[in-house]
């Protein structure tokens, strides 16, 4: 520990000479602005060519400390793992989701696919075959080896203290600090406790501090660009931005974070008149690394999830009908191409996230309070329409010559199920939309009504093969005119009240220049037994891009849904004001008697409400030290302090703010684990400030007391609240004195009174 | 912020062009310029601060009689006044200032507060309402905007041209004309917002004489219109947090040390402007609820809104008229607070099988109906005592007088136990472990056949009283709420808006809560089946009035007032977001009258609105390329004009964002006038960036104040060819739109159909 303080002495001393050079010549900025007091922190001139670190790297040392953190972190993460043998909390989706992966089913879920198929490379290792389904059994099977599949995802979780030791070297913070900031996330609960299951959270948190380390790498050398420890952290940014961004869309708060340190670190670059062709390497360099190489990644993933789902499965109705068409065993891939009169169809709205047209035997509550119209995402028999010719063009459907749909045709669509028409009037307005006409279903089909006929407009025809002026299955788009008035059948995914049991909306779109998606139809299934199925795989077509942008817009759409149930009166959401504070921890199972092996979701109290004051404290330090500097009293500081305190504080603090303010605009359900990536740079912040105090204001030995101090305490608190983060199976009266709070309902519920 | 002392200083080269300035040389050439016109110019400010003045009145109070007819919310704030000023309680999620306001009006006219406003179109004439005082009073606020607009610009250092355009921009806002006229609050609010405004730019141009009485004096004006704007509605927290970053931007800069001032006088700095900023507000906040408690002392609409406590300190209140003691035996009627319905059963039977499979007990049916009938009678019973319990019933309906003492051991008690017999199918009120019908989280609440004894437990409640803190407090009858907590589950009996489907008869689902402490599980006793206030009984009580504290009342107030904001989220025909206001994609209907085919439809002025936002993105624009040049290093605009159009524009640009990006985080529904506040600062920033492209040289033209003399009128024939476009266009655009706007004249669908410059203007009478 002694070799640090010399280090940081002697680059200290060396930066100093430098320092006072720049001085002399105050930068062309502050002479312009001579009203404007100078910025919070010094812009740092880029060509002093000077590394500045405080503390070296080295091997041995830093060895040691990074193998002895792992393996506590490992104790912690991997004790008793397979304790509960039971699908535990969300691992009944991801275990299902791996399961998806081994049987290539396509399924749909809200998360990018890049943890869960680490998963299932997980299942693959262990030699599964996708047979267990933990929908059917909440204990996993003897031919199941949960303890692999929990020690796989552990993995990420014990790889997160030595990152964070490394993270702390790198932002100049003294092994003190740095072994401290490794121990913080070895002992927190809620770290530990959600390390020790098949989860998303490992994967994502461990990416997320690949970044941030990397990032702080890449600081590091901002003096000697294009070197190739330059190029190597930033190339490690880039993948480990694309990792995290493929795990959880969360991820894209730490690309924000990174990309608000590039843009800084461009403009000071300008700022320092760079020349063009620097600045254009830079830019460049950069726009590769950290925009090309996360897309790319990002992208990868989605191309290696269609690869291996090639076969129909419960996800598949998100996807367009083209999409369907291409899985294996899907209905969709074998049925009559050529739409013909009398033809049995589903049409599907081409407005992502629309659904199938469908009809009831409900009514509108207003309006004509005739039979609703509206678009539902799922199989049912209520989306069957037969294709009928206008009233008066005498056609018998089953002995006639089979006569195609045409381009232009005017055709009437009856509802199978209650053989009503479907029917648009001038008299009404849709229920949501008002601008549009109200579409129902209405009359039968013998009824002399104008009101029924729709004119058929093709749009475009996807297979090359084919007659371009007819109806085809699937590959056909089209939109539905209303002779009478003139406007299109749309549905535009507005979702309607309860009384339309929250399907979407379908109205009458009197936009004579329509031309979105919401107006286009395309016929999803056809059944007629007189004209012969056909292998549609041939017939359609899809892209890689077309189908990447679909599946992000519908998971984007299932996020959203994600929604607060008012009704349900859930125990486990909390809201995102409550997660710095922890104030509602929570049960991750429901049963909670004496015998039950529980688990609870608790971080680390002290650790927890001591990051939180770092984070609070770290703005008005800015503004403490700004105001300072504004009154000319000189910092006492060592040179360059003042420089470190702003390179390491931003990514910390910003980082916390970035991961933890965007979840107050969300309208989803959110969780205390949701705080998670927010807290580790929380709790390297703590570091950071113990490390900042400790140098300003404690003498050496007392800065080592310091540390002692915290890690014991915090270890203390750890260990007191062990028995919930292991598992615990004795009756929860034992453990009362941990309810530290009213809120918490370790011991008891807010149940009774 | 403005130009404090503009010296006429030329830029060289850029004086080239002296034709371009025929007022500059004025001096120079006095044999050729007729005096008229040098008068003419040098009081240019005062010409146009009356054009502005006189336009602003004609379109505000044009035909202001018209429409005859309650319009939009005049519903909502016309009946406050009439509240007021017939002295009954209301509840509104707003605070007090602007309804008073507009109740002032009506006093001051003599109304008494007769009419209710209750729906859209009831005629005024024959209900004798002076809703044209009401109106021309209202419209007095909406009436000053243009001529504030003025004041503000001028005083930020803007030319006479520059500033006449941002005002005469803002008479001819179809929306403003139309929200400015009615019986609205947001005419008012706009008024305090920009005088607010216009004190802080007063104030802060008197920098260098600090703590003189000028500065004083716009320093509490700020202060006290701050107060005003925020206690109209809660927006003006908006206005607030502009006043305070420009605070935070002067003390940053009196803070460095380079001024000279001492921490002394920093702190009096400090101190000065906490107070007048901070504590004047507040204390202007808190007078204005005092006056609102002052007034409304009778009981009225909004009692139920309130704790039990504060209905009874208002006059004539029903609680306190009927508030009995319940005692065991007497048959009740449980009334749910939030949804309004009673605790009923019938002998319809649960089903055995629920849509989802899930399987019920089979037990008698207990629903919540929403009118009393002999199905919602319970008797309360004791669990101990029985047989002294049983004589006691007996010998009640044997017409039996008991004497009071006998009577008072059988009162209800807080914390009691008891049981809830149903009375006409003589079964116990019970819950058990079986999920209720369709919250299956819930407990399933059902009646015992009395002999059923092996399940008794079941059947027993404790009695909660809500705000009870000694299991001495007594329930009454409407007055206090009281929760249902089975003993032995610990769920409380709770329901929901939810109807039960066509086996429960439409009737609302009860079922156990397993959240006991939640507010809804609240249940009011309204009767006690043949209990009457006797002459004493009413005397001794209307003496029992109790009183509540200023501040208890204003915490209980406040607290209801920002939880039933967070509510308003039922869906609203017209309600719109955020993102489609500066774009002005829809309009909202206030007003129609199918038989002339007349219409007030709220629209901006489309080209007006749309000006704005150009004129806000190229203004973005400007500020990007002034900060990266300055960061180069490279001049593009001389030193004065940039630190102008830097301070006061980016004053004016955040005043702008302030008034609208919060709208983005709000979850409550939204409706177009919302921004109307924005928009004004928007309008104010076409003037910006006009000054910014057209003015030159800048401290020729700058007014120093509204009533100044101007040195020179027009920078350019060009600049003047603008001027006169926007200001043309937007008059026009505002007359082709004063239809719709004032609803004095009936349209053609032909003429409708043409205004929908958008498809989504979905204004009436398109056929």
């Amino acid at each position: 520990m002694t070799s640090t303080g010399n280090t940081s002495k002697g680059g200290g001393a060396q930066t100093d000479q430098h320092q006072s050079s720049d001085d002399d010549k105050p930068s062309a900025a502050q002479k312009r602005h001579k009203d404007f007091v100078a910025y919070p922190i010094i812009r740092e001139p880029v060509a002093t060519g000077i590394p500045y670190q405080l503390v070296e790297w080295n091997t041995s040392l830093d060895g040691l400390a990074m193998l002895f953190l792992t393996l506590v972190c490992a104790f912690t993460r991997l004790y008793r793992i397979g304790l509960r043998s039971n699908v535990t909390w969300d691992e009944s989706h991801f275990v299902k989701f791996s399961g998806f992966y081994l049987n290539r089913t396509f399924y749909h879920d809200v998360h990018p696919p890049l943890a869960k198929m680490l998963i299932a490379l997980a299942d693959v290792l262990a030699g599964h075959n996708g047979t267990f389904n933990p929908d059917t059994t909440k204990t996993y099977p003897d031919y199941y080896s949960y303890r692999f599949m929990r020690c796989f995802t552990a993995l990420f979780g014990i790889g997160l203290a030595p990152l964070a030791y490394l993270t702390c070297l790198q932002l100049n913070m003294r092994r003190k600090a740095c072994m401290l900031a490794g121990l913080f996330v070895i002992l927190d609960n809620a770290l530990c406790v959600m390390s020790r299951f098949v989860l998303l959270d490992e994967p994502l948190l461990f990416f997320t501090a690949a970044s941030l380390c990397s990032i702080s790498g890449f600081q590091n050398m901002r003096h000697r660009a294009f070197s190739p420890a330059w190029w190597r952290w930033l190339l490690l940014t880039g993948v480990s931005l694309g990792l995290v961004s493929s795990c959880k869309w969360v991820g894209f708060l730490t690309v924000a974070m990174v990309g608000l340190y590039t843009i800084e670190e461009l403009l000071n670059l300008f700022a320092d008149f760079a020349p063009t062709s620097a600045m254009l390497r830079h830019f460049s360099a950069r726009a590769v690394s950290l925009v090309a190489i996360p897309l790319l990644i990002y992208m990868t993933c989605f191309k290696a999830h269609f690869i291996v789902l090639n076969r129909s499965g419960p996800g598949d109705a998100t996807m367009p009908p083209a999409f369907q068409a291409r899985l294996q065993g899907s209905k969709l891939s074998n049925q009559p191409f050529t739409v013909m009169y009398g033809s049995v169809l589903d049409l599907r709205s081409m407005y992502p996230g629309s659904g199938l047209l469908h009809s009831h035997a409900h009514k509108y509550p207003s309006g004509s309070q005739q039979q609703q119209i509206t678009c539902y995402n799922h199989q049912d028999k209520n989306n069957d329409w037969v294709i009928m010719r206008r009233l008066g063009e005498e056609f018998n459907y089953t002995t006639d010559p089979l006569l195609p749909v045409r381009d232009g045709d005017i055709v009437r669509l009856m509802h199978k199920q209650t053989s009503s028409m479907l029917h648009s009037h001038r008299a009404f307005t849709a229920p949501l939309t008002t601008v549009d006409y109200e579409v129902t279903a209405y009359g039968k089909s013998s009824w002399n009504d104008t009101n029924n006929d729709w004119k058929i407009a093709i749009h475009k025809e996807e297979s090359s093969s084919a007659a371009k002026d007819e109806l085809h299955t699937i590959t056909t788009q089209f939109r539905l005119r209303h002779v009478a008035t003139g406007c299109w059948l749309s549905a535009a995914a507005v979702k309607l009240p309860s009384w339309g049991f929250r399907q979407n909306e379908v109205t009458c779109s009197r936009d004579q220049s329509s031309k979105s998606d919401a107006s286009l139809w395309a016929v999803e299934r056809h059944v007629n037994s007189r004209v012969p199925a056909v292998d549609m795989r041939s017939l359609v077509k899809t892209s890689f891009v077309q189908d990447f942008v679909r599946l992000n817009i519908e998971m984007a759409r299932s996020n959203n849904a994600l929604i607060p149930d008012r009704d349900k009166h859930n125990h486990l959401e909390s809201p995102p004001w409550s997660w710095p504070f922890l104030v509602y921890p929570m049960r991750m199972l429901g049963s909670w008697n004496k015998g039950d092996i529980k688990y609870y979701e608790i971080g680390n109290p002290l650790l927890w409400w001591a990051s939180t004051l770092a984070c609070l404290l770290f703005p008005l330090q800015l503004v403490y030290y700004y105001a300072r500097k504004s009154r000319g009293i000189a910092n006492v500081w060592a040179p360059r302090e003042e420089q470190h305190f702003w390179n390491a504080g931003k990514l910390l603090w910003g980082g916390w703010a970035l991961h933890y303010m965007p979840f107050f605009l969300m309208g989803r359900v959110t969780y205390i684990h949701h705080y998670l990536p927010a807290l580790y740079f929380a709790l390297l912040l703590l570091a950071f400030e113990v490390d900042h105090f400790g140098r300003r204001m404690l003498g050496g030995r007392l800065q080592v007391v310091l540390v002692l101090v915290l890690g014991a305490a915090a270890t203390l608190v750890f260990c007191w609240f062990a028995p919930l983060t292991f598992g615990y199976t004795g009756s929860m009266d034992d453990l009362k004195h941990r309810q530290w709070l009213p809120t918490w309902n370790i011991y008891k519920d807010k149940h009774s009174m | 912020m403005s130009v404090d002392e503009p010296q006429l200083k030329r830029r060289p080269g850029k004086d080239s062009a002296p034709d371009a300035l025929p007022s500059a040389k004025q001096d120079t050439k006095p044999a050729t310029v007729s005096a008229t016109a040098c008068a003419l110019v040098r009081n240019s400010s005062g010409y146009a601060f009356m054009a502005v003045v006189a336009l602003s009145f004609i379109t505000r109070y044009w035909r202001i009689w018209d429409p005859a007819q309650v319009v939009f919310d005049e519903v909502h704030f016309g009946k406050f006044a009439s509240f007021y000023l017939r002295r009954e309680y209301y509840f509104d999620v707003h605070p007090p200032l602007a309804k008073m306001l507009i109740a002032l009006g009506g006093w001051l006219v003599g109304y008494d507060g007769h009419f209710l406003f209750d729906k859209i179109g009831m005629d005024y004439l024959a209900n004798a309402v002076p809703y044209m005082m009401l109106r021309g009073w209202v419209a007095l606020f909406g009436f000053a905007l243009p001529p504030l607009v003025y004041m503000i610009m001028a005083e930020s250092g803007y030319s006479v041209i520059a500033s006449l355009l941002a005002a005469l921009l803002v008479t001819f806002d179809n929306a403003l004309v139309t929200q400015g006229r009615l019986i609205l609050l947001d005419n008012i609010m706009i008024f305090f917002m920009l005088a607010s405004v216009y004190s802080y730019v007063k104030f802060y141009k008197q920098r260098y004489r600090p703590f003189g009485l000028q500065w004083w004096t716009w320093l509490l004006s700020t202060g006290t219109m701050l107060g005003c704007v925020v206690s109209c509605k809660l927006v003006g927290l908006f206005t607030i947090a502009l006043v305070g970053a420009a605070v935070i931007f002067d003390l940053r800069r009196i803070l460095d040390i380079r001024r000279g001032t001492t921490i002394a006088q920093f702190n009096q700095h400090f101190v000065a402007r906490a107070f007048a900023l901070i504590v004047v507000p507040v204390a202007l906040y808190l007078s204005f609820f005092y006056i609102h408690f002052a007034v409304l002392t009778r009981t009225g609409t909004g009692d139920a809104y309130h704790t039990s406590q504060f209905q009874m300190q208002l006059i004539d209140n029903p609680m306190t008229k009927s508030s009995f003691n319940v005692h065991y035996g007497d048959q009740i009627t449980l009334r749910h607070r939030d949804t309004g319905a009673f605790l009923d059963s019938n002998p319809a039977r649960y089903p055995l099988r629920y849509e989802d499979q899930r399987v019920s007990s089979q037990g008698q049916q207990v629903t919540g109906v929403k009118t009393l009938g002999d199905n919602s009678y319970w008797m309360v019973k004791p669990t101990k005592d029985q047989e002294e319990f049983a004589l006691f019933v007996a010998r009640r309906q044997a017409g039996e007088d008991i004497p009071k003492e006998e009577l008072s051991k059988w009162v209800v008690h807080h914390t009691d136990l008891v049981q809830l017999q149903h009375v006409t199918t003589n079964s116990n009120l019970r819950t058990h472990d079986v999920a209720s019908p369709m919250t299956s989280t819930n407990m399933e609440i059902t009646t015992l056949p009395l002999n059923d004894t092996a399940n008794a437990a079941d059947t027993v409640w404790k009695v909660d009283i809500e705000g009870a803190k000694a299991n001495t407090t007594l329930l009454k009858t409407s007055s206090s709420f009281l929760r249902l907590v089975s003993h032995k589950h610990g769920v409380a009996m709770w329901t929901h808006a939810k109807k039960l489907p066509e086996w429960g008869h439409g009737h609302q689902e009860i079922n156990g809560n397993k959240k006991p402490a939640e507010k809804s599980t609240l249940w009011l006793i309204t009767e006690i089946r043949g209990r009457q206030a006797s002459a004493e009984e009413l005397e001794e009580m209307s003496k029992k009035q109790t009183s509540l504290s200023f501040l208890e009342k204003f915490v209980e107030l406040q607290g209801l007032m920002i939880k039933h904001n967070n509510a308003l989220t039922s869906v609203h025909p017209f309600q719109s977001t955020p993102l489609s206001w500066p774009l002005l994609t829809r309009g909202i209907s206030f007003w129609t009258d199918a038989a002339q085919r007349k219409q007030i439809y709220l629209l901006g002025n489309p080209v007006g609105w749309w000006l704005a936002n150009v004129a806000l993105l190229f203004y973005a624009a400007g500020m990007v390329v002034l900060e990266i040049c300055d960061l180069r290093n490279i001049d593009v605009v001389d030193g004065v004009v940039r630190r102008h159009v830097m301070r006061s524009g980016g004053f004016i640009a955040f005043a702008w964002l302030i008034h609208y990006f919060p709208f983005f985080l709000m979850g409550r529904s939204l409706f177009l006038h919302h921004y109307l506040p924005a928009s004004i600062f928007a309008y104010m920033m076409v003037a910006t960036c006009y000054q910014f492209i057209c003015v030159h040289p800048y401290q020729l033209f700058a007014l120093r104040s509204w009533s100044s003399r101007a040195r020179a009128l027009l920078p350019s024939y060009t600049a003047g060819l603008l001027f006169a476009a926007i200001v043309a266009v937007q008059v026009a655009v505002f007359a082709y739109f004063a239809p719709v706007s004032y609803g004095t004249r009936g349209l053609t669908p032909d003429e409708v159909n043409s205004r929908r410059w958008l498809s989504s203007y979905d204004m009436h009478f398109q056929k």
